[in-house]
């Protein structure tokens, strides 16, 4: 006898995934959808149209709330459930059955990551239809390297501990400003240092601006994110897999 | 510990040579606990079905396997509902119909019958006589030793945390007819007759109680009844696992 495949879940983790990657979205019609109807509605579709200074507001507030909508459905995407399930007593249930908890947790990540794109995907296309015409392929590429480096992070702090909330925005608001201050040279040696070994945040966020206006990021930044991520991704599931999970 | 979800804080646990969680990993336990806890916007249904599909049943199957359990634990009409709209006899009902949906060498129930009622309280009984095979363990974890009683062959006896004592329950009667055991015995008459013919009887009213062996106790009421004596119940004061319970925790 041998355990049940991990792809056999495939459909109920889409599921479970729909409504953390369908956020993000109703995040930017809702910030965005207002603002840019009423300069349609005071200009017209053509004048935006029209390459001019309106069009560059009206893109203005697409790439802002675009990038919003990616840094908080990237936070909500991953976080919470593995700490969840254990805190709850899920895994009891979930793991009496002959599944491997990590390789369970690894194949949620997995689709609710390539959801998150394919929900990011929708954004330009309908934008373009609707409004004007934005490229596409900027906002897969972030969105998947949001997903991976925000996912990894939660996964890991779901991984360590319950309160997994707490430690993540920790983790994320020291890096974000430690590592804007170490951009500027301000920080003492020890903080500096603390900077560079944290989840590297401004770096993805300068990768993104630059995806998202069509250019080739470096390739060293590049590596640099996706080892991290898979740092991360990879502590997690051996957490996952060695740490008492009811606890 | 026995599902692999926490170590054992000193020693080694093995399960048919395997530790805990790769014998999970491989085959499954059956598994209910005291309080059935599963993400509570889940409908009944779907519950059964996202279970049916981590235990490894093929997705052609799943709907007959969920037909069966529901059938077998009587929640037809909450099939529906939100697991956050069931009571807690019903929830633990999902919990029993989780555990019966594939056929396991190894079945864990950890205070199984907390929050049925008395009908289903039977009902559970018979659903575990019929789990009965020869080549499968069953784990009842419970504190209600009538429980236990009916359903066990052997029990062992838990306190501060270590084994004092290992009890056979089926096959008893045999074993343990010459022990001396308290008994109450309700006389309808003649209730004086039967107390001398007992070793240290004590009469209380309709009601007789004596310390005796099997085969003198059924000396004794017979030569009541045939002297007058009308008995309408005997009954133990207290059954050998409660006081093995009582002996073996020292309380």
């Amino acid at each position: 006898m041998s355990g049940t495949s991990p792809l056999a879940y495939l459909r109920w983790h889409a599921r479970d995934a729909l409504l953390r990657c369908l956020a993000p979205l109703l995040i930017f019609g809702a910030i965005a959808g207002l603002p840019i109807r009423s300069l349609a509605d005071r200009f017209g579709l053509a004048e935006i149209r029209a390459d001019g200074e309106l069009q560059r507001s009206v893109l203005q507030i697409y790439t802002q709330t675009l990038t919003l909508s990616m840094t908080l459905g990237a936070v909500l995407l991953l976080s919470g459930f593995v700490a969840q399930d254990r805190d709850r007593g899920h895994v009891r249930f979930l793991f009496a059955a002959p599944v491997s908890p990590w390789q369970h947790y690894a194949m949620r990540a997995l689709v609710s990551g390539l959801m998150f794109v394919a929900a990011f995907g929708t954004i330009p296309l309908l934008f373009s239809w609707l409004v004007i015409p934005v490229p596409l392929a900027g906002v897969l590429q972030s969105a998947a390297l949001y997903a991976a480096l925000y996912g990894g992070l939660a996964m890991l702090a779901g991984a360590l501990v319950n309160r997994d909330g707490v430690i993540f925005i920790l983790v994320v608001g020291t890096s974000t400003i430690l590592q804007q201050l170490d951009k500027g040279e301000m920080l003492s040696r020890p903080l500096a240092g603390l900077a560079r070994v944290l989840p590297p945040l401004v770096l993805a966020d300068g990768v993104r601006s630059k995806l998202l206006d069509g250019q080739a990021p470096a390739a060293a930044d590049l590596l640099h994110l996706l080892l991290y991520t898979l740092a991360m991704f990879a502590l997690a599931f051996l957490v996952i897999r060695r740490a008492p999970l009811a606890r | 510990m026995l599902l692999g979800l926490l170590p054992p804080s000193e020693g080694t646990l093995r399960i048919d040579g395997l530790a805990p969680r790769a014998f999970v990993e491989r085959e499954g336990v059956a598994y209910l606990p005291e309080l059935m806890q599963l993400p509570l916007q889940w409908r009944t249904s779907e519950a059964l079905d996202r279970l049916a599909t981590l235990a490894g049943i093929a997705p052609r199957a799943v709907a007959a396997a969920r037909e069966r359990v529901i059938e077998a634990t009587g929640i037809d009409e909450h099939r529906r509902k939100r697991l956050k709209q069931l009571s807690k006899g019903n929830l633990q009902r999902v919990g029993l119909a989780a555990s019966l949906l594939a056929e396991r060498r190894m079945v864990v129930f950890d205070e199984p019958t907390h929050g049925l009622d008395p009908v289903w309280t039977v009902r559970f009984r018979d659903i575990v006589n019929g789990l009965r095979r020869p080549e499968r363990a069953i784990v009842i974890a419970s504190h209600n030793l009538d429980e236990l009683e009916r359903l066990c062959d052997r029990v062992a006896i838990l306190d501060r945390g270590r084994v004092q004592r290992v009890v056979s329950v089926r096959g008893r009667d045999g074993e343990d007819a010459r022990s001396v055991r308290r008994w109450r015995i309700r006389v309808v008459s003649g209730a004086e007759v039967l107390a001398r013919l007992l070793h240290r009887a004590r009469v209380d009213g309709e009601h007789v109680e004596c310390e005796i062996d099997l085969p003198g106790l059924n000396r004794a009421l017979a030569e009541a009844i045939t002297g007058g004596a009308m008995v309408a119940a005997v009954a133990p004061i207290e059954s050998s696992l409660e006081e093995a319970f009582r002996t073996s925790v020292n309380r």
